[in-house]
Formats: C-alpha cells, structure tokens, sequence
C-alpha cells in the first residue's frame, strides 16, 4: 500500500507541482494518475521513490515513510519503467533486465538465468536475449523495460506513460499484456498517462490531476466518467465521454426480448411474417430470414442475411450497440459465452438503455 | 635529397638514436594524453552537473589552450620548479592542454547521453559513483573517443616543439638537421611524425570499437 | 618571480629598444595577419567550391587532418632549409598551417546551408553564383569566422616556434629568455599577444617584417645557440661525422658554432 498524506512539491522558483496530495493506493491494484501535462502526476509518482523529495507532507510504502529509506535500496525494491523505455543502450537485453538483480549483489549467471526467464513472461523470444536496446523495435524495448522492473520482483511498480511513445497498435498490445501480467503477478501498480482512454482502460482506479498539481477526482474509472466531479474533470474526460462509457458492463441492463426462430438446413414451416433468426444444431445464430420469405427448399446461407455482430451478454454495451447497428433486422443478438442464442434487444431500447446511462452533467458540458 | 636520406639511415648508429627519439616522443605525447584524460574526465564529471561549474572550468580551459606551446614549455618550470631541460616540463605542459582540450568533449559527451538513461539508472538504485562508471562513462566513449583523438594528433605534433628547449622526441631531428643545413633528419621526423600519428589514431579507432560494441551495426 | 617580472616589464628600455616588446609585438601580429590574409585567400574560395559542388570533401576532410598532424617545427625547418631565409620559409609554414581550419569552416558553412533554402533560392530564378553569394555565403559566415579564428589561434602559437629559424616575433624574447635564463622576459612573451581577440590594426604586415632580421639565419652565433645546443645528447655523432663529410664536398655546412 502506497500512501501519500498531505504531500506538497513546490520548486525553487516557487512553483507548486504537487498541492496538499492525500491518496491511497491499495496494494495489489492499478492505479492510474492521469492528467494534462504539467498537472503534478508524474512528480506525484517520482516522490514514491524518491527521485523527488517531497516539500512537505509525508508518503508511506507499506506504511514506512520513504524519507526514513536510504534512496538507492528504496529504489531497488521498487521496479520503475519509463517512457522511451530508458534501457542501457551498452548493455544487451539480459544484461539490462539483470540490472536490479546485479546491483543488489546477485551473482551474474544466477541474474542472467532469472533475466531469460522473464523475457518469457514479458512475452519476448529468447533470440532477443543477446541483441542491444537499439536492435529492438519500440515496443520489444518496451516489454525489456517491463522485464527490467520485475527483474528484482518487487511489490511495487511505477510506470510513468511507459506506453506513450509507441504507435497506437502496439500500445493496445501492451496494454493488455499489462493487464495479464498483472492478473498474475499481482503487483501494486501506479500507472501516469495523460492518455484517458489508456487510464479507463488499466486503471482499477483513476485519480484525475489538474494543473497546480491538485487532485480533482478520485474514483473508479465509470465513476469519473458518468459523475465528473466538477468542470475540470468532465472537460478532461471529454465530449465523447458517452461513448466511453459504452465500455462499462451494464450487469442486467436488457430485457431480452425474443422473435421467431427457425432451424438453419431444415425447411421453412411456411413464409415468415417477421425477422426470423436462423439458428443451428447448437443454437447459435447464423443470419436472418427476412419478412416474407417464401419456403423454397431447406434455409442455407444463401437464404439468410448476414447477421452482423452479436452481443456477448454481460459484455459492455458497445457491443450492444455494435450488434443493433449492424444487425438488418435492428435487434441485437445476444449470445452466452458458448455462443448460444439467448434473445433480442430492440436497438431501440438499447439506445434509451445508452441515453439512461449518460453522466448525470452531460447538459453541462 | 634521396641519396642523403639512404646515407642518413644507413647508418645503424643513427637508427638506433632515431629509434631512441621515437621511444621519448611516444612517451612524451602519450603520457600526457592518459593524464589528460583522467584529469579531464574528473573535471568534466564535476563541471557536467551545474551551468555555473561549467563556465568555471571551461573558460580557463579555452584560455590555457590559447598559449603558445614554446611559451608553456619555457614557463612551466618557473612556476613547478624543474629544471628548464626537464622532460617533466613537456609532460606536464601537455597534460594541460589534453585536459583543456577534453573538458568540453567530456562535457559534451555527458550531455549526450539520453537523460531518460540515467533517470532509469537512478531509478533502478544506482548510486552517483557507480552511475558514473557503469552507465554513463561507458555511454560517454563514442563523442569522448572524437575529442581524444584530436588531443593524440595535437600532442604528437606539439612534441616536437620541446626539442627547442632540449627535451627529446623526434623534435630532435628537426633541430638537429636545422643546425646542420641537412635535409635528411628533417624528412624523417616529419615522416615518422605523421607516421607515429596515423598509428596511434588506428589504435584509438580500435579501441573505441571495442569499447562500444553496442554501436556495431546500428546506424548512429 | 613575480617580483621580477613586474619589474622587467616595468622598465621601458625592455618595451621600445629594437628587441623590445612593442616591436616584436607588431612583428608576431604581422607575420600572423599576413599568413592569415594570404591562407584566407586560398582557402575561402577552395572550401566554398568543395562545398558548393560537394566534391572532394572527403580528400579535403583528409588533408585536413594530416596537416593537422604535421609537425611545426618539422616543417618550419624544412622551408628553411629550402629557401634558406626565414621569411618565405615561415610564411609559407605558417599559409599551410591556417589553410585546414579556414578551410573547413568554409566547407562545413557552406555545405550547412538548408538543403529548402537552396532550393528555394533556384526556385526563384538564382544563378549559381548567385545563389552562393546571396545564399550560402551568408549562411555560411560564423562557421567561417570560427574557422579564421582557430587558425589565428593557432598562427599566434606557431609564429613563437618561428623564432627558432630566426624569424622576429615575440618568440624571440622566449628564446632570448631562454638562453640567459632570463624568466621574466621569457614571461613576457606568451602574455602579451592577446592576438585572438583582434582589433583593427594599422601597421602593415611588411614593414614590421623586415625590421626583424636578426637571429641565426645570420653568421654570427646568437647567445641561445650556446643554451641550448650542448644539452644535445652525444650520441649525435654520427650526423656530425657526416655533415663533416658534407662541408668536405663543398657546401659548407651552417655549423654556427
């Protein structure tokens, strides 16, 4: 757990970087410092190792004050990755994710057979494990960065937009690596970007700076989208915040609604008065009958229109709406996990579902 | 001119004294250049860290590389006390122009390094020393490597100036086939000059691609 | 030391007599302006036609660097022995000395030009002369300046080593000084030519040169010969026996001693 009480970070020419910060970080969660630049976030996460001092004010790891730490075996027991990664251009792949490991005085082979080991977890082939920092791409930097700060496995990570200087593809990439890493190691994480999209996505929780190094939210992503705590937030947060909020599951948003169902490869009873879904042995959904549709033989492929995409029940409603929208029949399909069909959503009802979920100060903006 | 120079080395006398000239100017301009740059190393280090250090260093350093060679040959040992034919003279006159001349390299050379690197090596628990030698003076090599080889050619060359006021090198030859009005000294100092020169660039270079393998095949 | 120093350079018979220090002042910036005046000469249009047209930087970038490795005193002497007078000898060792780094500032100026601005400047009809007169010239200007004001640099520096083939300058008070152990006027020497940071100066180059011609291109032996020769190791005989061998053919050898 990561506490910071009262913290204050004012430079010497009187500038405040970080004003009267009060935040906990519970262990073994992401938490995610997002904010314009200038807006304190990143000193925020460099006083937790000290590369900054705070002015006044105190930070606790695991309830110690990090000022009564030396700096250096503080840092070693805290893994840091950067933007730019920051690897040792002169040492080789190994050799950089071995650092930590090496200076707290392991002994090389051992450092190194720990270092080939992570290349694995961090997903990199162990033909990278002799080439330099500057015969990697952005991204495999990236991931040796990553490797680098588990090195030593420490319980806490500090990532400052460790993300931002890759192309959007492969950012996507490593954001879910994160998330899958972090699904088993476990580690308490704080995580600065000014990306909100990126802070939604990996943060379990978002705590949302404003310049003058103030906090002005700190919350559960879906909370700062639909409840921006005041002007600043919902600016930062965006028009299209809306449709951010698309992202988050709606546990029993939809009334399923059925319609009539035929069997894909067996004849028609007779012709269809409505949208008819055709489903399969398994009862997955495979196209539409279109209304009127005369019996002519066994339904096949030919037969039907294409389905668009179906709607995973419990997943969030961007999918709902996906599905509604590309659907010819304008219902969403929902599926269960096996793919089974469960039922229809009217797009309709899933539009006012999206208007009823909308941040209560959307008039605001 | 040819015949004179067969005549002149042909003489096993001679080639052995002008081996000996070689020996003292390779100790001459090579001692200095590896007190230069330590010393240039360890001011750089110092200077590197405020604009104010900086200014301090560098601005006696461009003036000390302003003086006339000969001058600093002949005042030096007024000022340290050695003789006036002392070799140490030269030593020291030219580890004061490497270390003048390598303060900026050295400065320059720290400056470019990637400030996120050592951020990440502070980071990780370096401490100042050890961050110093294990991260960026291995970094500092490829832009350091430049200003010494610079040094190494300006060093061989001042050499030479010193057998004015006595010291050895192949200086010697100059002034020998001066006083004599005999070309052949001359042309074999000049050559084995540059000679000496080309040779001692050749070992840098190879030293400064052993030093910094990382660079092998990346287009920097 | 210090004390004595103060006190030479306060007494003005050391300042204005014929070996004073104001005229082997003159005469060291002379040599130099005029060894800088003649290499800008060759080197300006030269560096501006390499970098110009882009050919030849490389033999250029080369020659550059060997002459940088050139010994001065080496090649001070080997004039001299060719045209047996200091004068033409150290200016042309001092010409070829300045030419590198005017030579490569001039380069570097002008091939540092924006490849845009260049092709701006065809763009809108510019010959090429033109476009080196009103483009690359002007953009070339401090990298050129700072080339003239390393060779100056090293021109000062390398006019004390003159001295030692009987050129005037204020290299021959160090070895004056030298000769008879005398340091406050070996001090003076080095101190007194602030050259780099020049002014405009109103005596020409020619007339202090030729006021200077003391020294060993002249029989008479000079006091320093005596200082400095015998710290010569023994092992030198075998040049002489053959510079003996020489003055037996006929030329006599310039033995000054």
């Amino acid at each position: 757990m990561i506490e910071f009480q009262s913290v204050t970070k004012r430079y010497d020419d009187g500038a405040t970087a970080v004003d009267d910060l009060d935040l906990r970080v519970e262990t073994g969660s992401i938490t995610v410092f997002v904010g314009p630049s200038g807006c304190g976030k990143t000193t925020s996460l460099r006083m937790v190792n000290r590369m900054l001092d705070p002015t006044s004010g105190r930070i606790l790891v695991d309830g110690k004050d990090v000022m009564e730490s030396d700096p250096a075996l503080l840092r070693r027991g805290i893994g840091y990755v950067i933007q730019h990664s920051g690897l040792f251009p002169h040492r080789n792949v190994l050799d950089n994710i071995a650092t930590v490991p090496m200076l707290s005085g392991e002994k090389k082979p051992r450092a190194r057979a720990r270092a080939r080991e992570l290349l694995d977890v961090v997903g990199l082939s162990e033909e990278l494990a002799e080439r330099y920092p500057a015969q990697l791409s952005g991204g495999q930097q990236q991931r040796v960065g990553v490797a680098r700060a588990l090195a030593a496995d420490p319980p806490i990570l500090l990532m400052d937009e460790p993300f931002s200087a890759v192309d959007p593809v492969v950012r996507d990439e490593l954001q879910d690596e994160l998330l899958r890493l972090q699904a088993e190691l476990d580690k308490t994480i704080v995580f600065v970007t000014h990306d909100i999209d990126e802070a939604v996505k990996l943060g379990e929780k978002v705590a949302v700076f404003r310049e003058g190094g103030k906090l002005a939210q700190y919350d559960e992503p879906s909370k700062v989208l639909r409840q921006p705590a005041d002007e600043f937030v919902a600016g930062f947060v965006g028009r299209d915040r809306g449709y951010r909020g698309l992202s988050f599951v709606e546990p029993g948003a939809f009334t399923l609604q059925t319609v009539p169902t035929t069997r894909f490869g067996e004849p028609l009873d007779g012709p269809t008065r409505d949208w008819t879904l055709a489903l399969d042995e398994q009862d997955r959904p495979r196209g539409w009958l279109a209304p009127g549709t005369v019996p002519d033989g066994v339904v096949t492929q030919s037969a039907l229109s294409p389905n668009g995409s179906l709607y995973l029940e419990g997943s969030p409603l961007r999918g709902a709406l996906d599905s509604a929208l590309s659907s010819p029949a304008n219902f969403a399909v929902v599926v269960d996990g096996e793919g089974t069909f469960r039922g229809v959503v009217p797009s309709q009802t899933v539009l006012e579902t999206i208007e009823g979920s909308k941040p209560e100060r959307a008039a605001d903006v | 001119m040819f015949d004179e120079l067969g005549e002149f080395l042909g003489s096993a006398n001679t080639r052995a004294a002008i081996l000996g000239d070689l020996g003292q100017h390779v100790y001459l301009a090579l001692l200095p250049l590896v007190v230069g740059v330590v010393l240039a190393i360890a001011i750089g280090a110092v200077a590197h860290r405020t604009r104010r250090l900086r200014g301090f260093f560098l601005v006696p350093a461009n003036l000390i590389y302003t003086l006339p060679s000969l001058a600093l040959f002949v005042v030096i040992p007024g000022i340290i006390g050695t003789r006036i034919l002392d070799p140490v003279n030269v030593i020291v006159a030219l580890s004061l122009y490497t270390t003048a001349l390598l303060i900026r390299p050295v400065i320059e050379a720290l400056d470019s390094i990637d400030a996120s690197v050592v951020a990440a090596a502070t980071a990780m628990g370096y401490r100042p020393l050890r961050r110093f030698f294990a991260i960026q003076l291995p970094l500092a090599v490829p832009v350091l490597a430049a200003g010494v080889r610079v040094a190494s050619v300006s060093n061989i060359s001042l050499v030479t100036v010193g057998a004015i006021i006595g010291t050895g090198g192949l200086g010697v030859l100059f002034t020998d086939g001066f006083a004599r009005e005999y070309f052949a000294p001359i042309i074999v100092g000049i050559v084995l000059t540059l000679l000496l020169a080309l040779v001692v660039d050749l070992v840098l270079v190879a030293m400064r691609k052993f030093l910094t393998p990382w660079q092998r095949g990346v287009s920097t | 030391m210090i004390g004595d120093i103060v006190s030479w350079l306060g007494d003005p018979a050391h300042w204005t007599g014929p070996n004073g220090i104001w005229p082997r002042l003159w005469e060291h910036l002379g040599f130099c302006l005029l060894a800088l005046g003649i290499a800008t000469v060759i080197a300006v249009p030269l560096g501006a036609f390499v970098g110009h047209t882009g050919r030849g930087g490389v033999v250029l970038v080369g020659l550059a660097n060997i002459v940088r490795a050139l010994p001065t005193l080496g090649l001070v002497t080997f004039l001299f022995l060719i045209f047996t007078e200091s004068k033409p000898a150290t200016i042309i060792g001092l010409v070829v000395l300045a030419i590198p780094p005017i030579l490569a500032g001039t380069y570097s100026g002008i091939a540092s030009a924006d490849e845009r601005a260049l092709d701006a400047a065809t763009g809108v009809g510019m010959t090429g002369w033109q476009r080196l007169f009103q483009v690359e010239f002007p953009i070339a200007i401090p990298l050129l300046l700072g080339g003239i004001r390393n060779a100056m640099l090293q021109l000062v520096a390398t006019t004390a080593v003159a001295a030692y083939v009987g050129l005037g300058g204020l290299g021959r008070l160090l070895l004056d000084g030298l000769a008879v152990l005398d340091y406050p006027k070996v001090v003076a020497g080095p101190c007194s030519p602030r050259c780099w940071r020049w002014q405009p100066i109103s005596c020409s180059p020619g007339s202090s040169a030729s006021s200077c011609r003391t020294g060993c291109g002249s029989p008479q032996p000079s006091p320093r010969d005596a200082a400095w020769r015998p710290s010569r190791p023994p092992r030198r005989r075998p040049h002489e026996a053959q510079t003996v061998r020489r003055a037996v053919r006929g030329r006599p050898a310039r033995r000054l001693r």
